[in-house]
């Protein structure tokens, strides 16, 4: 049994190169029928810009229980970043979109815990690792004033880095059902952002989120995030006599995707293929599908406007998944009269299978790496590749 | 020994003796990156600001401005032209623009509110930092920085009429993330435009790809869009005084490729073909001749309403000039080889409108009649008076109309003229109060300042 604690303060310097000073961009033009040089700045300055901080602590506790056959450790951890380094969305009338600055502090909180068993030991060997780790990721602070952040995915604000979320939670309207009939549209609050047709049975209702009686941009709410609740992996390693067997197992909980693609394969319009859930959708009162997915409609923008940002594209990402096996048989030292000091067949899966509720390829899709104000978006992206190999290992 | 110990000591002292007199100011520790042009090395001398100069002039070519999004909003959005691509797909939304029927989430808005502050800023960033700056040439430094001045006009012009209560900013924006967007009403940018284009005519040549003479015909149409008639008069009056312009004989000879110095012209954006990134849309948009497949497909087809057709006279020479018999528009007719492409620059400014503009600025009279008179001789049609039937306002409006069709002026001219519902109603057959006189300001300008930024009184 041993305790450990621990505090640090790391930087990230990972400012771009003059990432303080605005650069300059080609801007042609013409004079007559030739072509004539012109600059025009292309990024903005800041001369303010400095590293963000990281303040942590860390409190442990390395265990062994029975001998050593149960072992592993529990950590807690709290982490503060300050002047955290962003490119945040800036007012257009400034003639930039992004602005490189430190905007905020966001505080991560976690716990992680890691046991390994022995559970059989002697010639049928089965030992299993398990891990789990929970984070709950918090903006504390956001620049002088606290204004939220929104940040664009494809086709308008589809994230919020807000005082109390997770940082770049996602952002838009709540789909609260759909409508039945044209009495219900009536009864309903007003939706100011339906088309010139207006909505029609079919279509959706979206939640009057402040409760003025109308649907408006202030209706707008975090519908998810790609943060999740917890993480968790399983190792299990079977040995018995020459034969041994690895599966890893891998599993996210409480996560959602935004599901950018369903923009398009998920709206009704039919444009492209759809998602065959859609066979599932509302037809008429009396064949009102699951009541999930809307109406066909060729010409949705100008009635319900079903797709705009909301909740229908926030879609479930928790998974588990089989990420390795591996299969082995070690072959007799006298085999070919010990000319190879080792020899093993096996064979490797990687990806074998994944359990999830996510419509699209990989719920662990992220396309837009570089910013961390907009996590999780699948737009197009490709799936995860299984691979399957088979092997000899020869040592001499 | 001694003798050494004392020479080091006098060299050491010689050594750290200039430290005495360096000190590290901005100027050291901010130092910009020397392999890339950037805001620091940059802007420092006479031939930057020439190259700087033409990149704000570029920002006029964008897709959000002249090159396709100023024609949805000041023509199409009016009863000369219609979508022409059908109602599916991407092609909706520009149907919901001619249709009165767009939301503030409309990319095209946005698109058009982006690039318009994108080339405000490099005119800021030019007049912000100009005056410091030693040049050769007091012409060159005077061109450069009425360029600028007007530039910034005609993009602040177009934001004004669409969004009507926008952002002025007027100085090089340093710090975005903090920046005060000062939201100013219509009125308030008309106003700041008014004194930048009487700064830039005394500062711009009288002949030029921007003269003093386009600066003061500017400066009248904007008093007019403000509803000041009386200051029109002078700034227009200096134009026809200047006798740089006149009216183009033939007025199918003010387009196209061959076309580009008439003496008619007082501002065009300028394009041209070759696959260099410097074509205009305007042929595929409005002709059938266009690659992308013109009028029909492409880009934003603008097809020309019945409503238009049936407004020219008897004997009107501009008709043909201006439609095909298939009815597309003749004006912006070229052969590019590829979308986007064509050698066709935009007109912005002619000689015919500033006579159409003192006309309405002089009000009914032998002077307006006058001016009227001279645009109608070229189109071959008799001369108007006061015992001619109708309004003078609606006869000039009708005049405007044909004169200048597919101009960009006709939308501006239905406000202005305190038509645009009445109008737009009965020619779209909706109501008059559907019928909103500004474009929504882009909902994701106003999310990204809350506090400061507020929609429009018409959304």
């Amino acid at each position: 049994m041993k305790l450990r604690a621990s505090y640090g303060v790391t930087g990230n310097f990972e400012i771009p190169n003059y990432g303080a000073i605005g650069l300059l961009g080609g801007a042609n033009y013409v004079d007559g029928s030739s072509q004539i040089n012109g600059v025009a700045p292309s990024t903005s300055s800041n001369a303010d810009l400095t590293w963000e901080t990281t303040y942590q602590t860390n409190f442990g506790l390395d265990y062994a229980l029975l001998d050593d056959r149960i072992y592993g450790s529990i950590d807690v951890y709290n982490s503060t970043t300050q002047d955290l380094l962003l490119f945040v969305t800036v007012p257009a009338a400034s003639g930039f979109d992004v602005a490189l600055t430190n905007i905020g502090e966001v505080e991560n909180k976690g716990f992680e815990f890691s046991l390994t068993s022995r559970n059989m030991v002697g010639q049928f060997n089965w030992a299993t690792d398990f891990n789990f780790a929970a984070n709950e990721n918090t903006v504390t602070k956001l620049g002088p004033e606290g204004d939220d952040i929104l940040s664009s995915g494809v086709a308008g604000a589809r994230h919020i880095t807000r005082i109390g979320d997770p940082i770049g939670s996602y952002y838009g309207y709540v789909v609260d059902g759909i409508y039945q009939s044209q009495a219900e549209i009536d009864a309903a609050p007003v939706d100011e952002l339906v088309g010139s047709g207006g909505a029609r049975p079919g279509d959706f209702r979206f939640k009057d989120i402040n409760g003025d009686g109308k649907i408006t941009s202030d209706d707008r709410t975090v519908t998810g995030s790609y943060h999740p609740d917890y993480t968790y992996g399983i190792t299990n390693r079977f040995n018995y006599k020459n034969f041994d067997l690895n599966i890893f197992i891998q599993g996210v909980m409480g996560r959602e995707v935004l599901n950018l693609t369903a923009r398009h394969l998920k709206n009704g319009e039919a444009n492209f293929g759809s998602y065959a859930v859609l066979n599932d959708r509302w037809r008429s009162e009396s064949d009102p599908g699951n009541g999930i997915h809307p109406r066909a409609d060729r010409r949705g923008n100008t009635h319900g406007n079903n797709n705009r940002p909301s909740s229908y594209q926030v879609e479930d990402g928790s998974y588990l998944k089989i990420k390795n096996l591996s299969f082995g048989y070690t072959l007799p030292e006298d085999f070919l009269n010990g000319a190879f000091s080792r020899a093993r067949i096996y064979t490797a899966m990687t990806n074998l299978a994944i359990f999830t509720d996510y419509i699209g390829f990989n719920p662990e899709v992220n396309i837009q790496r570089n910013s961390s104000l907009t996590p999780g978006q699948d737009y197009g992206a490709y799936p995860l590749s299984r691979t399957v190999q088979v092997g000899i290992d020869l040592a001499f | 020994m001694i003798n050494k110990e004392i020479v080091m000591k006098k060299l050491i002292l010689t050594l750290l003796l200039p430290l005495l007199f360096i000190s590290c100011s901005d100027d050291f520790t901010v130092l910009g990156p020397i392999s890339e042009r950037n805001v620091v090395n940059y802007y420092k001398t006479q031939s930057d600001f020439e190259v700087a100069i033409n990149g704000a002039f570029d920002a006029l070519q964008a897709n959000g401005t002249f090159g396709v999004k100023y024609v949805l909003f000041m023509e199409m959005r009016a009863d000369n032209t219609a979508n022409g691509g059908g109602a599916t797909g991407l092609a909706e939304t520009l149907e919901d623009i001619d249709k009165f029927a767009e939301i503030p989430t409309a990319s095209e808005l946005n698109d058009s509110w982006i690039a318009s502050y994108d080339g405000i800023a490099r005119a800021n960033t030019i007049i912000s930092r100009i005056d410091d700056i030693t040049f050769t040439s007091d012409d060159v430094k005077n061109r450069i920085k009425g360029e600028a001045y007007f530039i910034r006009s005609m993009l602040y012009y177009h934001l004004a009429v669409i969004f009507g209560n926008v952002p002025l900013i007027t100085a090089e924006v340093t710090a975005p993330q903090n920046m005060n967007l000062n939201q100013v009403s219509a009125a308030e940018v008309m106003t700041q435009i008014a004194t930048d284009l009487t700064n830039a005519e005394g500062l711009l040549p009288s002949t030029g790809r921007v003269s003093s003479g386009a600066a003061a015909a500017l400066l009248g149409r904007v008093h007019l869009q403000a509803g000041d008639k009386a200051s029109a008069v002078a700034p227009l009056k200096r134009v026809l005084s200047s006798n740089v312009y006149s009216l183009e004989a033939n007025y199918a000879d003010i387009w196209g490729p061959g076309n580009e110095g008439s003496n008619e012209i007082l501002f065009q954006v300028e394009f041209m073909s070759g696959n260099v990134g410097e074509g205009s849309s305007f042929t595929d948009m409005f002709t059938a001749s266009g690659v992308a497949g013109g009028v029909g497909g492409g880009v934003a087809p603008q097809t020309v309403t019945q409503d238009f057709i049936d407004s020219y006279e008897a004997g009107d020479l501009r008709q043909a000039a201006t439609l095909s018999d298939s009815a597309t528009v003749e004006k912006y007719e070229d052969s590019p080889s590829s979308p986007f492409d064509s050698d066709v620059n935009w007109v912005e400014i002619r000689y015919a409108e500033v006579l159409l503009n003192l006309a309405e600025a002089v009000g009914e009279g032998a002077e307006g009649y006058g001016y009227i008179n001279q645009v109608r001789a070229r189109a071959g049609l008799a001369a108007i008076d006061g015992t001619t039937p109708g309004s003078y306002d609606d006869k000039l409006l009708q005049e405007r109309r044909v004169e200048l069709a597919f101009e960009n002026k006709r939308w501006p001219d239905l406000l202005r003229h305190g038509k645009a519902k009445s109008v737009m109603a009965s020619h779209l057959g909706i109501g008059e109060g559907s019928v909103t006189l500004l474009f929504p300001i882009p909902q994701s300008q106003i999310d990204v300042a809350p506090d400061e930024m507020s929609q429009n009184a018409e959304h």
